[in-house]
This record gives C-alpha cells, sequence and structure tokens, in this order.
C-alpha cells in the first residue's frame, strides 16, 4: 500500500506523468481511464478496504441486480483451482427496489460512473431493471446475458436472437449506452456479438467465466454444491484474450475486455488486441487495490514508450508475416 | 431463545480493518498429529484485535508485475487467531492449523524468518458475558480461537470451562495453563471421555453462574452443539469455517445458510467473513446446514 502511496507522490511532482492521457471513450461514454472492477468482484463498493481504491478506477461496475432479490446458490460456491477460481454464486443480490433506494447513492458518492449489471431470466426482467436503474443514475448499463450459474443462464448467450431479443428490448427502453456481456461459452462468440450490436449494444464486454468442474475423487462428488461453475483468474486469461481478439476482428464498436486480468501488463494484452477498456475481477478478491495498480502501471508504460494518449495502443497488435 | 447477553456483534476496531502486512515466521512447528503451531512476528502497531477474529494469509505474492500471473496459491487463506501479544519491537500472533491443502501443506514445510503476507485482522468477536461463564467448545483444529479466548479470560482473572474434542489422543495440542480448566474427549477412547463434546456438554459440573457456549469446529459439531443450547435455552455464539474468496465481503463466496441476514440485504445466507465468523447460533438455519453438510 506504501509503496503506491510513494507513486502517487512522484505523480504529482512530475508533470510528464500528468500529461498523460488515460482516457478512453466506449460509444457515448468518455472514462478517465480504462480499467473497471468486472461484475460481483467489488461487492456493492460499501467494505471500507475497497472503498478507499475505488476512485482510481475509471468505472465502478455492480454486482448483477435483478427484479426480485435473490439469495444465490448454496455453499460451497468456490474452490481455487490451478491460477484460477471456480465459482457458483448464483446471482444472490439485494434485488432491484433495494438497490435503487439503498445501495445505488453510496454508489454515486464514490466518483467513478457506475455501470450497473442486470441480469433477469425473461427479456421484460432485464427490461425493469435497466429501466429502474438507468433512472437512479447509472452512467451505462451492462447485460449480463452470461451467467453459467443461473438456470437459463447461458440461454441469451448461446443463440444470437435471443441475445439480440434482450438487447434490443433493454435499447427501445433506455437512453444510457448499454454493453452486452457475453459468455465464452460459445462456438462462435463473433456472432454473438454481431448480434447483439445490430441490436443496438454500444459495446461488448468480453469474457465472462468459462464452465467448469471439479470433482473430489475420495467422495466421488463435485466440489461446488451445484456441480459445474465458472472459471475466472489467470488462468483464463489467454483463453478470454483469443476471444477479445474474434471480437476485435469481427466487430465495430467498442469492446471491453475481461478474463484473468491482474496487473498493467495483461491489461495492455486485451487493450492491443482491440479492447478499449478491461475489467478487473478476480484478482480484487486477493488486493482490492489492483485495479488502482494497474491504472497506475498503464501510467507508466505509456510514459516508457513515449505514448501521449491511451487510445492510440488499442488494436494495434502486430501480425508477425504469414509463415510460408 | 431467551435473553441471549452482550452484543451479537463486535466489530474490528477501526484502524486495523483488512491491513495487509508483511509477517515474519519466528516458529512453526508440530505440537500434535496433524496440527502446527504457528508465531508470528507482526509490527508492533499491527491489530487491535479481539479473540473470534481472524487473518488471511498467503505464502507469496500472487501477482508480481514482473512476473504476469505469478506462482502458487491465488487467494489467502483464513485462520482464526490463537494468539496475540503486544510487543515493542514487533507484536506476536499465534495460528494454530492443520496442514489439509495446498497452502497449509506448503505452510508446515516453511521455516522460521520466511516472510507471508498477511491481512487483518477482520470479523467478529465471541462475546463473552460478565454474568455467564464461558464454555468453551473446540472440536480438532476449532480449538484455535479458544486458546486466544482462555487468554482473554485468564487475564481478566473469569473462570471458563474447555471443552476439547478429538478424534484421537495423538492429535491433542499440549493446553498448558488451560488444563485445570478443561475436559477432553476422544472418539476412540485413547484420551479423557470416549465420546463426543456433546457427551462433555452432558456431564458439565455445576457451574458458578449460568453457562455461555461458544463452540469452534466441523459442521456436524457445530449443529449438535447448537441444538444442545437451544433444546436448553443456554445462549450460544458459533465460529463459522467456510472457503474464503476475498475475506472482506466482496465475493459472495461463503455463503452460511441464515434464519435472517444481519442486515437483511442479502437474503437467506450471510458470509461467514462478513457477519462473522462468530454468529449467534440462533442467526443460523441449522435445518438447512443439516441439508449441506449431514
Amino acid at each position: 500500500m506504501s509503496e503506491n502511496l510513494g507513486q502517487n507522490e512522484t505523480n504529482r511532482d512530475d508533470p510528464s506523468k500528468r500529461a498523460v492521457d488515460l482516457s478512453v471513450g466506449l460509444g457515448p461514454l468518455r472514462l478517465e481511464n480504462p480499467v473497471m472492477c468486472a461484475s460481483g468482484t467489488f461487492g456493492y463498493g460499501d467494505e471500507l478496504p475497497v472503498l478507499t481504491e475505488v476512485a482510481a478506477l475509471g468505472a465502478i461496475v455492480t454486482k448483477t441486480v435483478t427484479v426480485e432479490p435473490r439469495a444465490g446458490n448454496p455453499p460451497p460456491r468456490l474452490c481455487e483451482t490451478p491460477a484460477g477460481l471456480l465459482n457458483s454464486i448464483g446471482l444472490q443480490n439485494v434485488g432491484c427496489a433495494v438497490f435503487v433506494a439503498d445501495v445505488m447513492p453510496r454508489l454515486l458518492k464514490l466518483g467513478p460512473p457506475v455501470i450497473v449489471s442486470v441480469g433477469g431470466r425473461e427479456v421484460h426482467e432485464y427490461v425493469r431493471c435497466s429501466v429502474a436503474t438507468e433512472a437512479a443514475g447509472a452512467a451505462a448499463l451492462e447485460i449480463n446475458i452470461s451467467c453459467p450459474n443461473v438456470a437459463s443462464g447461458l440461454e441469451f448467450s448461446r443463440n444470437p436472437q435471443e441475445a439480440a431479443k434482450v438487447i434490443s428490448a433493454v435499447r427501445r427502453a433506455v437512453k444510457q449506452p448499454i454493453f452486452a456481456k457475453l459468455s465464452p461459452n460459445v462456438t462462435d462468440i463473433a456472432e454473438i456479438g454481431k448480434a447483439c450490436m445490430d441490436a443496438g449494444a454500444d459495446g461488448l464486454a468480453a469474457v465472462n467465466t468459462f464452465v467448469g468442474m471439479v470433482v473430489d475423487p475420495d467422495r466421488r462428488q463435485p466440489v461446488l454444491r451445484r456441480g459445474t461453475g465458472g472459471i475466472s483468474g489467470p488462468a483464463i486469461r489467454p483463453l478470454a484474450l483469443a476471444k477479445v481478439w474474434d471480437l476485435a476482428r469481427a466487430v465495430k464498436g467498442p469492446l471491453i475486455g475481461a478474463g484473468g486480468i491482474a496487473t498493467a501488463r495483461d491489461a495492455l494484452e486485451f487493450i492491443i488486441v482491440g479492447a478499449s477498456a478491461v475489467q478487473v475481477g478476480t484478482a480484487n478478491f486477493r488486493d482490492a487495490a489492483r485495479g488502482a495498480r494497474i491504472v497506475e502501471g498503464l501510467r507508466d508504460h505509456l510514459l516508457r514508450q513515449r505514448i501521449s494518449r491511451l487510445e492510440e495502443l488499442i488494436g494495434t497488435l502486430e501480425l508477425p508475416p504469414a509463415v510460408q | 431463545m431467551g435473553g441471549s447477553p452482550g452484543p451479537k456483534q463486535i466489530q474490528a476496531p477501526g484502524a486495523g480493518y483488512a491491513s495487509v502486512c508483511s509477517a515474519r515466521i519466528l516458529q512453526n512447528k508440530s505440537v500434535a498429529e496433524g496440527m502446527y503451531d504457528l508465531r508470528l512476528a507482526v509490527p508492533p502497531d499491527w491489530g487491535p484485535t479481539v479473540a473470534g477474529q481472524f487473518v488471511s494469509i498467503s505464502l507469496e505474492r500472487a501477482w508480481r508485475e514482473d512476473e504476469p500471473g505469478g506462482g502458487g496459491a491465488l487467494l489467502r487463506r483464513p485462520f482464526s487467531i490463537a494468539g496475540y501479544s503486544k510487543g515493542e519491537d514487533h507484536s506476536e500472533l499465534r495460528l494454530l492449523y492443520a496442514p489439509v491443502g495446498k497452502v497449509t501443506g506448503r505452510l508446515c514445510e516453511a521455516q522460521p524468518g520466511t516472510r507471508l503476507e498477511l491481512m487483518g485482522p477482520r470479523g467478529t468477536a465471541f462475546p463473552l458475558p460478565a454474568d455467564h461463564h464461558p464454555v468453551l467448545v473446540g472440536g480438532g483444529r476449532g480449538l484455535a480461537p479458544f486458546l486466544y479466548v482462555a487468554d482473554e479470560l485468564l487475564a481478566e482473572e473469569r473462570a471458563f470451562t474447555l471443552l476439547y474434542g478429538l478424534r484421537t489422543a495423538a492429535q491433542r495440542v499440549g493446553l498448558g495453563r488451560l488444563e485445570s480448566s478443561s475436559l477432553v474427549a476422544t472418539e476412540d477412547g485413547t484420551g479423557g471421555t470416549k465420546g463426543t463434546v456433546i457427551d462433555l456438554l452432558d456431564q458439565l459440573p455445576p457451574l458458578p453462574q449460568p453457562p455461555a457456549v461458544l463452540a469452534c469446529g466441523p459442521h456436524g459439531m457445530l449443529a449438535a452443539v447448537a441444538d444442545w443450547a437451544r433444546s436448553r435455552e443456554i445462549p450460544c455464539w458459533v465460529s463459522l469455517e467456510e472457503v474464503f474468496g476475498c475475506g472482506i465481503g466482496i465475493c459472495a463466496g461463503c455463503a452460511i445458510p441464515a434464519i435472517k441476514s444481519h442486515g437483511g440485504e442479502y437474503g437467506r445466507f450471510l458470509w461467514a467473513c462478513r457477519e462473522g465468523p462468530v454468529v449467534a447460533a440462533e442467526d443460523v438455519d441449522w435445518e438447512r446446514w443439516r441439508e449441506l453438510w449431514g
């Protein structure tokens, strides 16, 4: 922690550091920097250790909100895997009414724009949640069509027509930017991404967790109560990166990269293949200051590379000449 | 259950809230079959802490900027604090642990001088109502927080009874100055009473004050102790153990079935790291607990 504070001191003393422009555009939404927390990995921003770090982020993405409160899945909900985390939380949340009345006002005081992640079982539930949270001050909406841990959670994300239905319905109902959070558990993520953009999304967030499973051989039972869960963390980073690259080559429109990002270097990988912003998820569980450190790391990288604007780096992947 | 004494929630005193520090191993030795006693040097201004709270530790940094992805375990592991003494140069923190997993399996090989990353202290404390006689019920490694509770009670010159349940006598950790206040049970009869902590509860001698039961141990034991206390209208608190993702209340991983959640926010589960680890037994939904853990 003191390391990081020291760095900030230096920044204030050094005008060249302030000169670096980390801001990025996500359609109509402009962020001071490209680093956000991923949905479900920052609680409701009401835990003290989190509060101290949140102001440095480009945006806050909330835990997914549904119309009705959800108790979530029975435990065990977590299991660490090699360089990863298998989870099955099941969208535990307070429900839209309590969220709007109690949580949203608190989040808005934190500083960064608040992107509300909305979920639902039916199209009209997504719409209700989106309308209510937009009215409560959401800067944008992330449409979670990709939670692997609820019944019917993946249906909207696996079928382009179904995905488009949700997105177009929300599009008609709200004015703020909307981003579709995509599942990697599909044959062709670009097809789904294109359908969402055609339906009116302002951008795509990719990826949600990969479906995974761990079995206890002694008990011959799955370790998670629900059997399978979603894998996150550094283990999925190269997989997620390839999905984002698939999208970058197929879709016009801003991308938000997510999947195992824990350092500025990780974030740069996603930015270089085409993401305009990144989300930090599981890394927050180990270090709630990860996002803030990544912002500083990106600033340092630009200075070292003598790049004045981060946006100059987006989608600048250089491919080696094809092997003969 | 009538008249629970004392506050149900005692949150960590402000300053040390989830702070991360580097701790140095002073001693790490096997003290019984499958049990290790770890003494850590922490900065003198660490804490303050109270019995019942936990710390989360890791053996190495998960991520280094020069080595993306890092090595070792991804997440920290939580441990009940088994003792704490403030010092001039450094304060000393005691943890009692069993090498049961990836991290503890490596931790037991760590030598004095090794540094650990330590987060905490966090969590709720064991209430020690002055008008009740504390009956501390520790099963296996669930003994850990009661070594600290007993330290606090001894410092206040208060009487208590420690009930210590084990599978077999070889797993028994020496209790030192707590021996005279303790009763031991082993499932195989190799030490103390043959049976469980429930047998010890049934055999409690007459106490100077009405009892308050504090328990930490395996799922089945906690449910049995809570039942025992409820049927006798004796106040009871339990220390919960679950896999923690973050230990700071942001991942929703450590869900425990609850009658009601503190604050009513999170539906029918409470989060062990956030509402606990010590909660009133009456707040846990023991029926659903048994469905989950037998």
